[in-house]
């Protein structure tokens, strides 16, 4: 990470490659919510019942 | 877990049980049972995030006020209105503080889902560190943290938002608002 071209290698990648960014964190967002949900409803029931 | 509290000490147990074992190991016994790809994933961060959420609710619920309680009781509330009118709106900064640390969990966790097949930032990051190339890991890493942040940060604020004394706060404002009109 401390080679001299990094930030430039960096933002050379990010413009080439930033729609598989998005998607990709787009499906980390769908995956987390999801989990995220699920959780909270079973601890819910769990809690309240 | 409120109502009956011999369990509670059972649950709360098995949730700590899910939380020792290492998260990669939990990933690939589940191979067994789900496959590859998300759904693996998406079960081992429910298992994941399930303690913090139920230790906070279970522990907000039990702590809030006897007395009030009581109060509720005697003005001829029922079990169910007590518990959605005095007990949750009591309980809510410490159930959201669960929330909080969960999803700082899950986001952080979720990265690993690219190890058994899944989607995600550690798809990004595990082909960065297959092609030796700091960039790709951090073009994972980065929006991965900010996402991190960010929940954190937002929750943080409804945590404030919903503190019986920020809550006061607001209705002695309306109050305010309508004797002026």
């Amino acid at each position: 990470m401390n080679n001299p071209g990094f930030i430039e290698a960096f933002i050379d990648y990010v413009s080439k490659n930033y729609m598989r960014i998005l998607t990709a964190t787009g499906e980390h967002i769908y995956i987390s919510l999801i989990a995220l949900a699920i959780t909270l409803v079973t601890c819910t029931r769990w809690v309240f019942t | 877990m409120t109502r009956n509290e011999k369990i509670a000490p059972y649950v709360i147990s098995v949730a700590n049980v899910f939380q020792t074992i290492p998260s990669l190991a939990l990933l690939g016994f589940l191979i067994f049972i789900f496959g590859i790809g998300n759904d693996n994933a998406i079960c081992a961060l429910v298992m994941y995030a399930m303690l913090p959420v139920l230790q906070n609710t279970y522990t907000g619920i039990k702590n809030v006020d006897k007395a009030t309680v009581q109060a509720a009781k005697g003005m001829g509330m029922t079990n169910f209105q007590i518990l959605m009118k005095v007990q949750i709106p009591l309980a809510l900064p410490v159930i959201i503080s669960g929330v909080r640390v969960a999803s700082v969990w899950i986001i952080g966790t979720a990265a690993l889902a690219a190890a058994i097949g899944g989607g995600g930032l550690g798809r990004l990051i595990f082909s960065g560190l297959s092609l030796i190339r700091d960039e790709i890991i951090f073009a994972g890493a980065l929006p991965a943290t900010l996402l991190a942040l960010l929940t954190d940060m937002v929750l943080k604020k409804f945590q404030k938002y919903t503190t019986p004394e920020e809550r006061a706060k607001r209705i002695a404002k309306k109050m305010k608002v309508n004797f002026n009109h």
